[in-house]
């Protein structure tokens, strides 16, 4: 077969004619002769894909086999990275603690909400497979949460950046330096003037030096920070405070009362887990010792603290100033006057002046980050007043001054629009999608002569930026982070950066200021004098916190200058809010975290316009029928959500859906809140809603919010504590456990020990940790939008809300219309339209581990049987299938395999957990997320919680190696480890000094359905409410 | 052989109705199967019956596809879900067996009870037992996550592990006890056949079909000693297959009785069940029976008095049934169980309450219009309610298994139970299965037991003794 440009390739070049061209042309590079006369000879023959074909005829027999065999040989080569060249042997001398199969453990330390969370990576085989939190580290103390959890899918997400590209096009990392350099080279001239560098809010003394360095090169050029959730407010509130930002920590372990002004305290944020643990820890209950802090919380929109709180009142967030201001004329300070609010019952706030009065220095009021500065400002002055600053309030400078986000990022969209920029470097963050919609970033970024992109995903602001370089995860870079209160954590790789071509922030940064260096020598140049040598630094990376860096706190002096009050809004207002679980976007692309049930909605794969029920009503919308939200900038249709206990007239909208780019699973889910943003609205603006026609479906994981009456999740007031330290529901029969079977006796026989768990609800605030931790641990899948609205997600701890209506201290079921059907059940009783008066309650239900599981004998192949340590064990190789356990556990906490879902396939809708990837079978990079301790189960088997039966057996095989019996407290199921309340404990039964066992003691211990003689080892200790007596009706 | 009718004695309620010889009698029924000519698409009853293959055919491929699907990717393409672990599967798997339960009543307990009346439906119904334990064995098998293992897993076998199965399951007593009932069936069924292959054998012109029929009836020649014998092993396997009747049906509910769930933790199963599948039974052999009978000119051998009696057996059954329901009702509120209580208030007044209230409908109260003699006689009534039994009882199994399932003990869990096209389709095509199975019976086999018609003549025409006193060791010979 012969080709047209078989004979065209053959032509000579015109000479002639390219000695024209050339002349007009002028001094772009060219490969040759051909490519500058730009033919169209030339054009074909570049487009032809084997042009010298005709060359082949005459090829022999000889040479063609000697080629033939030559390319089988290459193209083995040909799949191999350029690495550098390293010798394959096996180790001689193995490295000390390197075991096949044992795990490791490395401090480091992950950025959120910019600042560092010190964590503890599992590593198997040099593959990071699980984070706990750092228990050295202040912002810790060895809990984590859910985003923690989440880090580890996010390291090994398919849809990282592998690459860099320019333009959209595959480039090479050397090209984008030689491109960047270039760029710079220019901005010499006028003192960097032209460079700006973004980033998000940062900590990391390395990360300020190197930018430092870029400002000793250029010291025009200008650093900008950008969060789309940010402090912003809460530094302005000092400002006004002080007259200088401050950093502010809360020590809830001082805290007797506690007031959170629309503060979300445990739900998210970098100080929720430390917050939750010291909160938790004061509330001790242990036989006729009843020590507890009360929690008031005023709130705008429904948050954990609201459902934890002893007293809670829904309010709109623009009315909170105004509040803000009558409680700071009670509580004497100087300057301020004030209307209260009508909808603020008098008595309940003269009720909480007097206790706060009470408490005085161990008093402690805390603003929303979300709230106006003045708020902020007021409730420092308060805390001054009540005497509470250096008890439970302290004051730590930062350790860079911050910069007012959506201020510095207008002022960049204005030099862009100017034409000021000539390079723009984006490290990190994703600008172009939090950035508020009055500012156009996404108009005017490629106005920037050289801009460039440093991030993990292919997001909104990295299509728009010329260059993309990957950028490495916290788990694969070097790096360092300040705590909350100042503490530096340095930051090592666990595992090399997956892609080659990935580089972090700082390493760019060395580039940028004219030195490249490694991660390592730029971390180890901030602090190797500091810790004093290689000894010193070994000892910090070992402990994961710097010795001596935590900032001291500094005496603040009243300086309050505080504007007008805010005028209320009359209409209707929402507020912009982090998601529980997407948090700003950055978890989108994350699996676990879209099929995380958000705490109070249990709403899974979707954010939603979350409504009163009397809200919803006056719009004539119900669950997943549609509103127009408008404000001054924008305008979005969304699906409304009600929720009870949601003050009327407010809207809640969670930031980080309605994504454009990111990834295959985050694109699709939720709607862009975003957009409705402008610069002086961030997070509370006057707002719009009519109802639009048609329906959205939402997958929520729980559609029944009443207990029905049942004795399920058992709660009451101290006094009610004191009258039946039960806690049992009025009218209860209670069925002792009758047998002949003499329990103690044979377990002692028996010499094993026997596994139990408590789970304390006064100190569960419903934060997901648990059920982030137990998917990491226990390779459980995701399932996607479609399975969850079927009812098939798989998590084996759930966390169970109800709600109840607590009036004047007393507490009783919701009627809600239970024989209603229920696609999301009826919000709309009469009972939940008292917003303050609706009390969210948490429960989380793992498996019971059953002595007389009910699971057990139904089993028609025996694959799911009882040990003798009393785990009620699943033996997946064994399971058929045949779902008959599942009907049979009351507790539906059995798990089943309705397709594989570890496997992926066309029936979900885009899952992406462990190994499943949207429409795509068997990711191979997801498959290294895996515990290699736990089976991964295929289509057709149940599953459910194990106690973490391989932790068990992990300190099992070390206690036996040391001769000795397992400890107290050393088996932590993941769950437990994970908990930032504390409320969980496991432990050995038969022992009558262990934990579990002295709580299992507690009158407040009490089975979830003993009735049913199921005896249940996993127990429940009732929930108390410290309700102020004067609120409380006699 | 050339008996002619003699007896013109004019009682209404004869069991053979005409003026019928010995030869009439075997003409008329191995004709049905003798002379394929009447099955032709182009005969007037050929056309019906091609039709019909033809539509059950389709529907046997709805069956392949489902089924071939549900094993390339697993339960989720059903609306299997949690709560409701069990939905469609197991509901079918129950109707169908009650299905079946009607003939193995007729040929046992009838049997012992010498109720002759029986002998010109039970190879009918026999069939429809066997054909209906079929469709209900598909979904033991198929509902299991992993049937390519669960089919020999669920056996006890010695094996190297020392693994057996949970004897305390119901599912493992399931196994035995449907095995059982499907082999006892068909041995019942097929030795029934035997004198009648015989006479096909005989009278068949087609050469082929001689060596098949030859080869069916195991060289039986009809001589007293084959009678004898015959007598006496069709008679051990009734008394064998009595116990089946009540035991199978039992062991199903304990599917249910034996758990823990409000709605299926419950004494009263066994007997209701049984009741249950007796009634649907005979609702389904009247269903079928009405159009063949009419079709093939059986009128004269399934005859009116044949109808009414059945009848009177779904009114009866039905009537336990319903006593069943109200005993439900009575307990629920009487236990001050609150789980129990609320079942009961959620099947009459939740999200599925339409299907509640069709159920009492269909179950309760349709089939009281059967008191009435007249309405027993008349066909279009009585092939309509048994259409209407046939539905309660298929909703009443829809009420137990996922309307329990889906609001149990802890609200959070609570959840809606939606099939989908795929436990439709399978459904269907078990439909499809059992009635393409029953038209090729109707084809190829005959369709009511022809020496057993003769032996009925021999008696009504007062040869035999009228009221069998003692059971006949040797009936007149062919």
């Amino acid at each position: 077969m012969r080709h047209p440009s078989d004979d065209q390739a053959a032509q000579p070049l015109d000479l002639d004619a390219i000695r024209e061209k050339l002349e007009s042309k002028g001094g772009d590079y060219w490969r040759g002769l051909a490519q500058l006369s730009d033919s169209p000879e030339y054009s074909k023959w570049l487009e032809d894909e084997f042009p010298d074909r005709a060359s082949l005829k005459d090829v022999d027999r000889r040479t063609f086999l000697k080629l033939a065999g030559a390319s089988a040989v290459l193209a083995g080569l040909a799949g191999c990275r350029n690495l550098p060249t390293e010798k394959l042997v096996p180790y001689v001398k193995a490295p000390e603690d390197r075991l096949p199969g044992a795990s490791q453990y490395f401090a480091t330390v992950m950025p959120f909400g910019g600042f560092g969370f010190g964590v503890l990576a599992r590593s198997v085989e040099g593959r990071p497979i699980k984070l706990e939190g750092n228990p050295d580290h202040p912002d810790s103390l060895g809990s984590s949460d859910a985003f923690v959890q989440a880090e580890m899918l996010n390291l090994y997400d398919p849809d990282r950046l592998a690459v860099v590209t320019k333009d959209g096009q595959v480039s090479t990392l050397d090209e984008m330096l030689v491109a960047l350099r270039a760029a710079l080279a220019t901005q010499g001239a006028n003192r960097g003037a032209g460079v700006r560098i973004l980033t998000e809010t940062t900590s990391s003394p390395t990360m300020a030096r190197m930018v430092g360095a870029v400002q000793k090169q250029f010291p025009a050029a200008q650093w900008v920070r950008f969060d789309s959730v940010s402090r912003d407010q809460a530094d302005e509130g000092t400002r006004l405070a002080f007259g200088e930002p401050l950093n502010v920590s809360y020590d809830l372990s001082k805290a007797d009362v506690i007031l959170s002004l629309d503060a979300d305290l445990f739900g998210g944020g970098p100080l929720s887990v430390r917050m939750t643990r010291d909160f938790t820890g004061r509330r001790t209950v242990k036989g006729t010792k009843v020590d507890l802090n009360r929690l008031y919380a005023i709130e705008g929109t429904p948050t954990l603290t609201g459902a934890v709180a002893d007293h809670r009142l829904a309010v709109k967030p623009s009315e909170v100033d105004a509040l803000t201001r009558a409680l700071a004329t009670r509580l004497g300070v100087p300057g301020v006057s004030s209307n209260l609010p009508a909808s603020v019952p008098a008595k309940w706030l003269d009720a909480l002046v007097r206790d706060l009065r009470r408490a005085g220095n161990r008093a402690v009021v805390i603003p929303g980050t979300h709230q106006i500065p003045s708020v902020h400002a007021l409730a420092h002055a308060i805390n001054l007043a009540l005497g509470s600053v250096g008890t439970t309030v302290s004051f730590r400078k930062p350790a860079l001054t911050p910069a007012n986000g959506a201020a510095s990022l207008s002022a960049l969209a204005k030099d862009l629009e100017a034409g000021r920029v000539d390079v723009l470097l984006v490290l990190g963050g994703n600008p172009v999608y939090g950035a508020p919609a009055d500012v156009k970033l996404a108009d005017l970024l490629p106005k920037a002569k050289f801009s460039l992109k440093l991030g993990m995903f292919d997001d909104e602001t990295n299509r728009l930026c010329r260059w993309s370089v990957p950028e490495t995860h916290f788990l694969e870079a070097w790096g360092d982070l300040r705590a909350t209160d100042g503490t530096v954590s340095i930051a090592q790789p666990l595992i090399l950066p997956l892609y080659s071509g990935a580089r972090s922030a700082i390493e760019m940064l060395s580039v940028v200021a004219g030195a490249e260096a490694e991660g390592m020598a730029l971390v180890q140049a901030t602090w190797m004098a500091h810790v004093g040598g290689q000894k010193g630094w070994d000892s910090a990376l070992n402990k994961g916190v710097v010795p001596n860096t935590r900032s001291a706190a500094v005496p603040v002096t009243l300086n309050l200058q505080v504007p007008a009050p805010m005028s209320p809004v009359s209409g209707m207002e929402v507020v912009f809010l982090p998601d529980p679980t997407i948090w700003d976007g950055r978890y989108s692309n994350n699996g676990w975290m879209q099929e995380l049930p958000k705490p109070l909605t249990k709403l899974t794969w979707d954010n939603a316009v979350h409504l009163s029920p009397r809200t919803a009503e006056k719009l004539g919308v119900n669950d997943e029928e549609q509103v127009e939200v408008r404000t001054t900038v924008g305008a979005v249709t969304a699906p409304v959500f009600v929720m009870p206990g949601h003050p009327d007239d407010v809207a809640t909208l969670h930031l980080g859906y309605g994504r454009t780019a990111c990834g295959k699973v985050g694109v699709g889910p939720g709607f862009n809140f975003g957009a409705l943003r402008s610069a002086g609205a961030m997070s509370i603006s006057a707002a719009e809603l009519r109802k639009m026609p048609g329906k959205y479906p939402l997958a929520s994981a729980q559609l029944h919010h009443s207990m029905e009456g049942r004795d399920i999740l058992r709660e009451g007031t101290v006094a009610a504590y004191r009258e039946d330290p039960k806690l049992r529901p009025k009218g209860l029969h209670e069925i002792e456990h009758a047998s002949l079977y003499n329990q103690t006796e044979e377990w002692a026989k028996s010499g094993l020990p026997q596994w139990g768990m408590t789970i304390d609800l006064d100190k569960c605030v419903g934060c997901n940790a648990c059920v982030a931790a137990c998917q990491s641990e226990n390779n459980i899948p995701s399932v996607g939008k479609l399975e969850v609205q079927r009812g098939r997600e798989m998590h084996w701890i759930r966390i169970d809300r109800y709600y109840r209506v607590t009036d004047a201290g007393k507490s009783r079921d919701v009627t809600q219309d239970r024989y209603h059907a229920d696609d999301l059940g009826d919000k709309r009783g009469a009972d939940l339209l008292d917003p303050s008066k609706v009390t969210s309650h948490f429960q989380p239900v793992p498996c019971m581990h059953c002595e007389t599981a009910p699971c057990e004998p139904v089993c028609p192949v025996a694959a799911t049987v009882h040990s003798h340590e009393g785990l009620n064990q699943m033996v997946y190789n064994r399971c058929v299938g045949t779902r008959y356990c599942s009907n049979n556990c009351p507790y539906k906490v059995r798990r089943f395999n309705f397709f594989n879902y570890q496997h992926g396939g066309k029936n979900l809708d885009r899952p992406y957990g462990n190994q499943n990837y949207v429409g795509e079978k068997d990711v191979p990079l997801l498959r290294l997320i895996n515990n290699p301790d736990v089976t991964v189960r295929s289509r057709g088997v149940m599953e459910k919680c194990t106690y973490c039966v391989q932790r068990i057996n992990t300190v099992r095989i070390h206690a036996k190696k040391e001769g000795r019996d397992i400890e107290d407290g050393e088996i932590v199921p993941a769950c437990a480890q994970a908990c930032p309340g504390q409320a969980i404990t496991f432990g050995n039964l038969a022992d009558k000094n262990s934990r579990v066992s002295q709580l299992k003691a507690e009158p407040r211990n009490y089975g979830l359905l003993a009735e049913l003689n199921t005896v249940p080892r996993t127990t429940y200790l009732g929930r108390l409410r410290n309700p102020n007596p004067e609120l409380v009706e006699a | 052989m050339a008996i002619k009718p003699t007896d013109n004695r004019p009682t209404p309620d004869l069991l053979i109705e005409g003026r019928h010889s010995y030869e009439t009698i075997t003409e008329g029924i191995a004709g049905v199967v003798l002379n394929q000519q009447r099955h032709s698409p182009f005969h007037p009853v050929g056309k019906k019956w091609t039709f019909i293959f033809l539509l059950t055919f389709a529907f046997v491929n709805v069956l392949l596809v489902a089924v071939g699907w549900l094993l390339y990717q697993g339960i989720g393409i059903w609306g299997n879900n949690q709560p409701s672990g069990w939905g469609f599967d197991i509901i079918n798997f129950v109707w169908w067996i009650g299905i079946g339960h009607a003939g193995t009543l007729i040929s046992a307990i009838l049997l012992l009870m010498r109720q002759r009346w029986r002998m010109s439906i039970n190879r009918f119904a026999e069939a429809m037992t066997i054909f209906a334990v079929m469709c209900a064995g598909m979904y033991p098998l198929l509902h299991t996550g992993r049937p390519w293992v669960a089919f020999y897993w669920l056996m006890p076998y010695p094996n190297w592990m020392s693994l057996w199965p949970q004897f305390r399951s119901p599912l493992m007593w399931d196994v035995f006890a449907v095995s059982t009932y499907f082999t006892v069936s068909l041995l019942f069924w097929g030795i029934g056949l035997v004198p009648d292959f015989a006479t096909l054998r005989d009278r068949a012109k087609n050469n082929f079909a001689k060596y098949i029929y030859g080869f069916a009836s195991l060289g039986w020649r009809g001589s007293a000693r084959h009678w004898h014998r015959y007598e006496t092993a069709y008679l051990i396997l009734g008394g064998l297959s009595t116990p089946l009747v009540l035991s199978v049906h039992s062991i199903v509910s304990f599917d249910f009785a034996v758990s823990i769930l409000p709605g299926w933790h419950t004494t009263i199963f066994p007997p209701y069940f049984v009741a249950g599948a007796v009634y649907a039974g005979f609702a389904m052999v009247l269903f079928l029976a009405i159009p063949v009978r009419k079709w093939y000119n059986l009128t004269d051998f399934i005859t009116m008095k044949h109808i009414d009696w059945m009848c009177k057996i779904m009114l009866a059954t039905g009537l336990i049934v319903f006593y069943g329901y109200l005993s439900e009702i009575f307990f629920a509120f009487y236990s001050g169980n609150q789980f129990e209580r609320f079942m009961m208030l959620n099947r009459m007044f939740g999200p599925y309450a339409p299907f509640y209230w069709a159920l009492i409908f269909c179950n309760g109260v349709a089939p009281q219009i059967l008191w009435a003699p007249k309405m027993r006689r008349t066909i279009p009534v009585v092939f309509v309610i048994t259409l209407i039994v046939s539905v309660g009882m298929w909703l009443e199994r829809f009420i137990i298994i996922p309307v329990s399932l889906h609001r149990d003990f802890l609200p959070s869990s609570w959840g809606m139970y939606v099939p989908t096209m795929w436990d439709i389709g399978m459904y269907l095509g078990t439909i499809g299965f059992f009635f393409m199975m029953m038209f090729l019976f109707i084809r190829f086999l005959p369709l009511i037991s022809i020496f057993e018609m003769r032996d009925l003549l021999h008696r009504d025409k007062g040869h035999g003794p009228h009221h069998d006193p003692e059971p006949q060791a040797v009936p007149e010979a062919v």
